[in-house]
């Protein structure tokens, strides 16, 4: 049978003319060998088919499906898969089959094609952005932003691509805050401004002391040597000023809202031919230190790519090493758990002060910090980043500590403080109270809200809603059954069961927890309903209390390669398409050949040496 | 410069403005010249979206008896169409789609899914297909008066089905001045007051270079842009483009004013509430209301809150029995033990964001100008719904047919008053183009349109 290869690569090549005759080869033979092209073909197809109803192929439930079965339940079975029949072939099932069976794997060894990348959009500095780079540009971390413009961002990361568009009305504010910060400066003894000793008169040391500075930081702010049509009219604001100050203030006000510092720049025109641009050092560094610093390059990044240093994979890997030890860095596990997690959202829940009196402000927002200082602590102690997961300890305050009904061993109330949970039910984020109360309703916890957010933060899968046309049939079901058994029913629907299969062993997994994250035994109803937290994967794992889950999504490579998955969507400020998750799992699988578990460092190193974090498809 | 004698009396404005910015109707805060459109009419429009579709009754015509109870108060200022189509089908992202069609008068489900096939940029996919909106055009008209667009989604957590592929902006928005280029929407209320009522919302210069320094500063910006703008990729030249523009058009109005002509207010400090999302929708039409009778703009969008919205309604609206649900978990009955009483408790929700509306238009109603009109006769206040809630139907299904839109106010004599129209099926966009057009915009389709739904103007 290797001699049908060839005759899939021909049709590949040529396009749907030759569909026939590949249909009847593999008509001919149902058993067709695995092939790598086969699979991948059938990997594309589940990836365009399949994965808006049943998640990433990973995750697929049916493992013992056949090109039969497959195409019974298209053909025949489920009406909401109708509108696939004119699309899919009897060969296309053979190969979704033969991809289902390989659980995704061969797809890294594919994925080489940089062009599948998705394409990166300039997008002007957000808030956080721009008051770092503005401390960071002037060396003053006294340095305050008020209202920069930047419309809300409800969901998803601050630095994606499309998070901040500009608006007319946006760039009186921008002048305004340039023109702030530079009143900011000249207040202080020890500013920038003030170096060039301002005086009513101009002397010409005091011009050529503004004009030095102006180069001095005009390089940093710009992330790149400015040329002499960036460089002069800035100088020539100095010499029209009436006096230095005033010149230099116009010149570093011009500075800031220049599309140099708002935006990190790709210089396309370089090469013209290319599909794809590498980044050149300067480019590199401004990226790097966005995701990292989220603040402009050092100078000594800037030495670096001035002098073609730090495209060198070794001086990178010292320069990423270098940046997270770097005081800078010490946000970003806060900032990428808290926007990835959504955890500000407590603020907003509402819930009843009679039932949860707890649930107080500071309750709500030490239920943040904990989550934010396990990932902190996960990243400054470069542990393996499972460790999010199986953590059998947690920090709290006093608040916290008296929430869990824990002795604080703190000195000050105030201050968070390891506590240990290895005599709890709990383990890692997964039962923080932070996750257990955004995933519930006002007045009662949701066994679906909880199993679809996991899967989808955590695991990255994707559960869709339900098709359309899908009765839940929960009124025809008797009500006076326990509700685990009233959803175990609705799962004989097979439509429903295609995700709740999934969904509702995890739900149910976390139902120990009450709507605000407080363990419990039992329902609040009147019989006092034992809980019953058991159940079984899809894979055939068996829960048998909440805190067998975590074992289960630490499991293997999964949350790595979602973890990774998000910071690669936040560090390049985008969404990935599947060229982009592909690469961003080949970085992860190149990871564990040598270094399993991974660590923060380890993923972010991985990450910005690999060309999914150098490269960039040119825009057409 | 143009001396607006409603300035002076700003100040008098803020102070009077408390959470519910009692504004009385002052002469003087009129413009000193009001914008006319083409056809020589002052036009005014608000065009708002109600999510999740209506419950119909048993004939699938008619609102609930508790909407219709509401609209019955403005009766003989009302035109209710019914029978519209948005599209026939969409096998996903109905929610999405049904909002977006809704907005762009088109069929973007089945451009979306021709073969079946979901495109991995699904997020590019649908404001590449928007057109520029109906609000929008109704602003093209009415030149020298402000377009503003608002939204009012408060939802902090949201659910959209696909939080990674499709970004939240696009799909909130309601306005767009083109395809890619959403207006900006408006999530706190203090920003669109400030907006609107701060005139150019140019600070006063703090540098010592005064306006000189400020003009030097926007042309080297302007010219770095341009000069950069070379470079880029072509989906980056647009983002630079928004940011030229916005130079471009304070470099005007620096231009323009003589040092230090703008009179800055120093306030405002209203004790706005930002986060309460009842407050935060009264205090919109609020400002609504006072940016029409002051003519800052003559066009308002207003998203009510959109399907994929998990907000509960239980703490925003009076007489939920389900206090826990949210008002699309209610249109699919989830989780209610009987579909009865997520019925009642879904036409509780309907009838109160009515009613919203339907006190707005009153309030126009009763504002009477120097000219003897009230603010009703000069505007049209637009509604309507993208879906049906599927409580009706036999079916957990949404319905893209019989939608219902309804028009108050003339418009200066644009538009039929007091009645009903059967749309028998048509599309959507055909009611939008006759609005438009009654509007005085010269286009000649929009979106799916096959030609203006006949009945709708005078």
């Amino acid at each position: 049978m290797v001699a049908f290869i060839p005759v899939l690569l021909f049709h590949n090549a040529c396009g749907p003319g030759f569909q026939a005759r590949e249909d009847f080869f593999l008509n001919v033979s149902s058993q067709a060998p695995q092939d790598l092209s086969t699979v991948n073909k059938g990997q594309v197809l589940y990836q365009n088919n399949c994965t808006l109803c049943h998640g990433a192929i990973a995750g697929f439930v049916h493992k013992n499906a056949t090109a039969q079965t497959i195409e019974t339940a298209v053909l025949s079975k489920i009406p909401e898969m109708a509108f696939l029949r004119s699309s899919l072939k009897a060969s296309d099932f053979e190969a979704i089959a033969l991809a289902v069976k390989s659980g995704g794997g061969p797809v890294i060894a594919q994925c080489q094609n940089e062009s599948e990348f998705s394409k990166s959009t300039l997008r002007r500095l957000n808030a956080r952005e721009y008051l770092n780079s503005v401390r960071h540009l002037f060396e003053d971390a006294a340095l305050t932003v008020v209202d920069y413009p930047q419309a809300n961002v409800r969901s998803g990361f601050d630095t994606h691509q499309e998070a901040i568009r500009t608006f007319n009305e946006d760039i009186p504010k921008l002048l305004g805050l340039a023109e702030s910060l530079m009143t900011q400066m000249k207040g202080k003894t020890t500013s920038l401004l003030n170096s060039c000793n301002p005086a009513l008169t101009k002397t010409a040391a005091q011009v050529t002391c503004a004009k030095n500075l102006i180069q001095r930081l005009s390089k940093k702010a710009y992330k790149k040597v400015p040329t002499a049509t960036e460089l002069q009219p800035l100088n020539a604001m100095v010499d029209a000023g009436a006096n230095v100050q005033e010149g230099l203030s116009n010149a570093l006000s011009a500075m800031l809202l220049a599309p140099q510092f708002m935006f990190h720049l790709v210089d396309y025109t370089k090469n013209l031919q290319a599909r794809v641009h590498t980044l050149d050092g300067f480019e590199l560094a401004a990226r790097m230190s966005y995701f990292v610093w989220s603040s402009l390059p050092d100078e000594e990044l800037l030495a670096l790519a001035e002098s073609g240093q730090l495209l060198n994979n070794s001086t990178l890997s010292a320069q990423v090493r270098r940046m997270l030890k770097d005081p800078k860095a010490k946000d970003l596990p806060v900032v990428f758990a808290q926007q990835w997690l959504e955890l500000p959202t407590v603020k907003d829940l509402t819930r009843s002060l009679q039932i949860y009196p707890e649930f107080s402000p500071s309750l709500r927002e030490a239920l943040i910090q904990e989550t934010s200082l396990l990932f902190k602590n996960t990243f400054d102690k470069g542990l393996p980043v499972d460790e999010l997961l199986t953590a059998n300890y947690s920090f709290m305050n006093k608040t916290l500590a008296d929430y869990y009904k824990i002795p604080f061993v703190g000195s000050t109330p105030s201050s968070f403080v390891q506590h240990s949970l290895a005599q709890t039910e709990r383990r890692g984020i997964l039962n923080h109270p932070s996750l257990m109360s955004i995933t519930s309703s006002e007045g009662a916890t949701s066994p679906v809200k909880r199993g679809v957010y996991v899967l989808e933060r955590i695991l990255c899968e994707h559960i869709p809603e339900p098709p359309p046309g899908t009765t839940t049939g929960f009124d025809e079901i008797d009500r006076s059954l326990p509700i685990k058994e009233r959803f175990a029913i609705h799962r004989t629907n097979r439509t429903c069961a295609a995700c709740h299969d999934k969904i509702d062993p995890i739900g149910f997994g976390f139902e120990n927890f009450d709507p605000i994250g407080r363990f419990r035994q039992t329902y609040p109803d009147a019989n006092q309903t034992p809980i019953d937290a058991s159940g079984q994967m899809p894979d055939g794992y068996r829960v048998t209390r909440s805190i067998d889950l975590a074992p289960w999504f630490a499991d293997g490579d999964r949350f790595e390669k979602c973890l990774n998955a998000k910071l690669s969507s936040f560090a390049l400020g985008r969404t990935l398409n599947s060229g982009d998750s592909c690469a961003a799992q080949k970085n992860v699988a190149a990871l564990f050949q040598n270094q399993r578990p991974a660590s923060f460092e380890a993923l972010i190193e991985g990450l910005i040496l690999s060309d999914f974090f150098r490269k960039s498809q040119v825009q057409e | 410069m143009s001396t607006k004698k409603w300035e002076m009396n700003r100040r008098t404005f803020l102070k009077a403005s408390g959470v519910s910015l009692a504004l009385p109707f002052l002469d003087a805060m009129l413009p000193s010249s009001k914008a006319m459109a083409a056809n020589g009419k002052v036009q005014r429009f608000l065009w708002a979206y109600l999510p999740n579709g209506y419950v119909a009754d048993a004939d699938k015509i008619r609102y609930s008896p508790q909407v219709l109870n509401v609209l019955n108060t403005i009766r003989s200022d009302i035109t209710m169409v019914h029978g519209l189509r948005s599209f026939k089908e969409s096998p996903f992202f109905d929610h999405i789609d049904a909002r977006l069609s809704f907005i762009a008068g088109t069929e973007l489900a089945s451009e979306l899914f021709p073969g079946g096939q979901i495109p991995d940029e699904i997020s590019t996919f649908f404001p590449s297909k928007m057109p520029r909106t109906l609000d929008q055009l109704v602003g093209d008209v009415n030149r020298g008066s402000k377009n503003v667009s608002y939204t009012l989604c408060p939802d902090p957590f949201i659910y959209a089905p696909f939080p990674d592929r499709l970004n939240v902006a696009h799909t909130e928005a309601m306005s767009w001045e083109g395809p890619n280029k959403a207006a900006k929407n408006y999530t706190k209320p203090s920003e669109l007051f400030n907006t609107l009522f701060k005139d150019l919302s140019v600070p006063p210069p703090s540098t010592d270079g005064g306006e000189k320094g400020r003009l030097s500063i926007l042309h080297y910006v302007t010219d770095q842009i341009k000069s950069v703008k070379n470079k880029v990729g072509k989906d980056d030249v647009i983002r630079l483009d928004e940011y030229l523009t916005g130079v471009e058009e304070l470099e005007r109005k620096l231009a323009k004013v003589q040092t230090p002509a703008v009179q800055v207010c120093t306030e405002p400090r209203l004790t706005m509430n930002d986060t309460d999302y009842i407050k935060r929708m009264d205090l919109y039409y609020d400002i609504a209301f006072h940016a029409f009778q002051c003519d800052l703009t003559r066009s308002f969008t207003c998203l009510h809150s959109y399907e994929g919205s998990y907000r509960v309604i239980g703490d925003d609206v009076p007489g939920v029995v389900n206090k826990s649900h949210d008002w699309h978990g209610l249109s699919h009955d989830e989780g209610s033990t009987n579909q009865a009483a997520a019925k009642t408790d879904i036409v509780v929700v309907e009838a109160f964001h009515h009613n919203k509306i339907v006190n707005f238009v009153k309030r126009l109603k009763g504002a009477v100008q120097p000219n003897g009109k009230n603010l009703l006769d000069e505007t049209a206040v637009v509604w309507g719904h993208g879906l049906n809630s599927l409580l009706y139907s036999t079916r957990d299904v949404h319905r893209y047919d019989n939608l219902r839109v309804n028009i108050a106010g003339s418009a200066n004599g644009a538009f039929r008053m007091g009645q009903n129209v059967d749309a028998k099926g048509a599309p959507l966009a055909n009611l939008w183009l006759a609005l438009a057009q009654g509007f005085g915009s010269p286009i000649t389709s929009y979106g799916k349109s096959t030609g203006p739904l006949a009945g709708i103007r005078s």
